[in-house]
């Protein structure tokens, strides 16, 4: 028997050099809120605070993200700086990372708090790099970025919003490629990670088989 | 009265799987109704993201909640719901229950769990009872799981083996992991008694069903190849192919209609289209998990039963019971080992299955005097690669991210090897966990959800940590580097039991010896709801065993 489930009710978590943090499930009372920024306003920047376009679940899981849209640039080159392409290892774009959270949040059934506040970290991101640096994210060079990050990774909000964009990363990383993640299998090679059988066809994967009967 | 069935059973896993099973065997017509799909093995993949990532073997969080009361450090009890804080108290809801998700390590109760109160003595905020029937009585239905389910293994003579009616395990174990030697090696340096833990996996085709894949995924996926003795693979399946047994899927159940005397007249449920339906049968079976089927009861109420059914002294919830314990991990560095032991610990499929019984009794320090103590289960990691991954971006400073964090996983998933034990030690019941109805928060038919308070006693906790520290001794013996354990009150939610114990006096219990409800003529519970204390093992074994006993009381209640 594996006590506490991996389903957050998972495997219990392990314990070492740990410290008590979120998982994937989000406690919202405690940091979907954030102080405004001195000095900053969203009217400087009103592509952010876009809402999201809610989508049919014919679609979710699709393959491509618009291109264009500021938002999801500044949280791709946010994903590509927390995890980075390296000789040996792909990085967040090899895996569709954005992609993957962009699926996510569209996806009509997904809790729409969480949708919130994944996208208002996005404009938070920004707000802070016009705070800190004075330019958006994604105009930053590596080093301004890497301090942008470990500021907000100080707060309750950043450092929830960089968990649970990490836990999506390691989503993209080693999901099945069905999701429109992982290619060919690239995360489960670089780990040589066994992902063991049977696999699902692209019709069995989560969205295609439900809970609850539509 | 005209019947629809004989027997409706509620919940189709570990509790109303062997009643199905037994009833429509013997020729009665059984209807099952679950709240959950119908998933079949053709439809089990491993697929973590589908598997233990979204809710697809459990409801959203937005659909149906619980409200959980939990001790903060000042004391005082918060109550917020599992919406608000993410953190699900559901298990497998389908049909098969939970048991479509479990690992399987099947250990029988010992003698003294159903009589510890009169082996230890009472303890000051536990409400420690005997049970009303002992080892003897269900020995026949542990017997009777090994071979019906199907669990394998091999016995191996120590001083505290349980009674047995047979020889051995119907079935050989599962397929060895090599390190498996290392650990039994470790033991014999350490005088500690290393025993293979029995599985509930077929090694081999048996019962209709396959053998295990040895996919090197098992607990948390459903099987793919029926080997695996869930309810429904083992039980249902059969019982529906005997003509005799229907199941609903899809079908919540949401009240139990009781008439003037006391006796349910019907059930009624939301269908798969979120219709009312009723059905009337001759008895009624509830076995919807501990904290579910308190939340039935109690909604129940009738002009017999104004506080829920079987609540005349106010017993209805009371002393709700999770496995106590904790966990532990040890690593093994490959550079620090020889080719041939990483090839060893790199091994894939097979099982470790490797369990510590020495200490399910404790006459040491730091107790004053003998204690009921538990059992440590060894096995690897988990190789959900998510799920590991994710415990990678903690550092002791916080989280990582960059090239630091790629530089973890390389290391964690590629340079090492990792083993962890879980301890089990009696979850002891107090006042302070206990399941009753919440009458502001519904669930998406409208019906108050369960608000479950869950209190531990702290001794609870000093058992678990000298277990611990006994499966860390293992883990250093055995080369592991960075090992370290946890012991917590937090309850683990795949682990519940109690809230409807059984007794004989319908003041300090909610069902009889039989498990059939005080009061009610026609309604049993058969989930782990009925133990008055929890033991120190994983319920499901003794979940299987007791149904399979309640359902053999059904049988002669219905006539024989």
């Amino acid at each position: 028997m594996i006590k506490d489930r991996m389903r957050g009710a998972g495997l219990k978590p392990s314990h070492r050099n740990r410290p008590k943090k979120l998982n994937v499930r989000i406690p919202r009372r405690t940091f979907i809120k954030r102080s405004a920024l001195a000095g900053v306003t969203l009217s400087m920047m009103p592509h952010l605070i876009t809402a999201p376009k809610r989508t049919s679940a014919k679609n979710r899981y699709q393959s491509g993200i618009p291109e264009g849209d500021q938002k999801w640039q500044t949280l791709s080159a946010f994903h590509e700086h927390i995890f980075p392409k390296t000789a040996k290892s792909p990085g967040a774009q090899d895996i569709h990372a954005t992609r993957h959270v962009q699926n996510i949040l569209f996806d009509p059934e997904f809790d729409p708090e969480i949708r919130e506040f994944m996208l208002n970290g996005i404009r938070w991101l920004d707000e802070s790099s016009v705070e800190w640096e004075g330019q958006r994210f994604i105009a930053l060079n590596e080093s301004q970025k890497e301090r942008v990050v470990k500021q907000i990774t100080q707060e309750s909000w950043g450092e929830n919003w960089v968990s649970i964009n990490l836990n999506y990363i390691f989503e993209a990383l080693l999901g099945h490629p069905h999701y429109h993640v992982n290619p060919k299998g690239i995360g489960w090679k670089w780990l040589k990670h066994d992902p063991g059988f049977p696999q699902p066809g692209p019709g069995q994967i989560f969205g295609k088989m439900r809970y609850r009967p539509l | 009265m005209s019947y629809d069935y004989d027997v409706c059973v509620i919940g189709s896993g570990a509790g109303g799987g062997p009643v199905a099973y037994t009833l429509a065997k013997a020729g009665y017509r059984v209807l099952v109704l679950e709240k959950g799909p119908w998933f079949k093995k053709d439809d089990f993949f491993k697929d973590e993201i589908a598997c233990c990532r979204r809710p697809l073997y459990t409801p959203t969080l937005m659909d149906e909640r619980h409200v959980i009361e939990d001790q903060n450090s000042d004391g005082n009890w918060v109550a917020e719901s599992t919406y608000d804080t993410g953190r699900s108290f559901w298990n497998g809801n389908m049909v098969g229950g939970s048991s479509n998700l479990m690992s399987g390590y099947f250990h029988r109760l010992k003698p003294k769990d159903f009589r510890l109160l009169s082996e230890f003595g009472s303890m000051k905020g536990a409400n420690i009872v005997d049970w009303p029937i002992d080892y003897e009585t269900l020995e026949p239905y542990f017997t009777k799981v090994e071979h019906e389910v199907g669990v394998s293994g091999k016995v191996v003579d120590y001083p505290l083996l349980e009674p047995r009616s047979t020889e051995d395990f119907p079935y050989a174990p599962t397929e060895e992991h090599p390190v498996a030697r290392w650990f039994d090696k470790a033991c014999r340096r350490l005088g500690f008694n290393a025993l293979p833990a029995p599985r509930a996996i077929l090694p081999e085709p048996a019962l209709g069903r396959d053998g295990c894949s040895y996919s090197g995924y098992c607990g948390s996926y459903g099987c793919a190849t029926g080997a695996k003795g869930s309810s429904s693979a083992a039980l249902l399946n059969p019982a529906v192919a005997t003509g005799h047994c229907k199941v609903i899927p899809h079908a919540k159940v949401f009240y139990l209609k009781s008439d003037a005397k006391g006796n349910i007249e019907y059930a009624e449920y939301f269908d798969a289209d979120g219709y009312r339906q009723k059905v009337k049968a001759r008895l009624f079976v509830v076995a919807c998990q501990a904290i579910e089927s308190v939340r039935l009861l109690l909604f129940s109420t009738g002009p017999k039963h104004p506080g829920g059914l079987g609540n005349r002294y106010g017993q209805v919830g009371r002393n709700l019971l999770f496995s106590g314990g904790g966990s532990g991990s040890g690593d093994f560095m490959h550079n620090d080992l020889t080719a041939d032991q990483v090839q060893e610990l790199q091994t894939f499929g097979p099982f470790f299955n490797r369990a510590l019984h020495d200490w399910y009794y404790i006459d040491d320090e730091p107790f004053e005097q003998p204690v009921k103590g538990g059992m440590i289960e060894f096995m690897f990691t988990h190789p959900n690669g998510i799920r590991r991954a994710s415990n990678q971006k903690w550092s002791s400073e916080g989280l990582l991210w960059g090239k630091s964090l790629k530089r973890q996983l390389e290391e964690y998933f590629m340079e090492s090897s990792h083993i962890r034990f879980e301890v089990f030690n009696d979850w002891l019941p107090n006042d302070n966990c206990y399941v009753e109805l919440d009458h502001n928060v519904k669930d998406r038919w409208g019906t108050p959800v369960a608000r479950v308070r869950v209190g531990n006693h702290n001794h609870d906790l000093k058992v678990g940590r000298y277990l611990a520290d006994k499966g860390e001794h293992v883990l250093r013996e055995m080369g592991a580097t960075n090992v370290s354990s946890a012991v917590s009150g937090a309850p683990p939610p795949n682990l519940m039991a109690g809230g409807l114990r059984f007794g004989n006096d319908p003041r300090t219990s909610v069902l009889d010896k039989n498990c059939r409800v005080h009061d009610v003529d026609n309604l049993y519970v058969s989930d782990g709801s009925f133990m008055p204390t929890g033991g120190s093992v994983p319920f499901t074994w003794t979940i299987y065993a007791n149904a399979f006993r309640v359902a053999d009381r059904i049988v002669q209640h219905l006539g024989g």
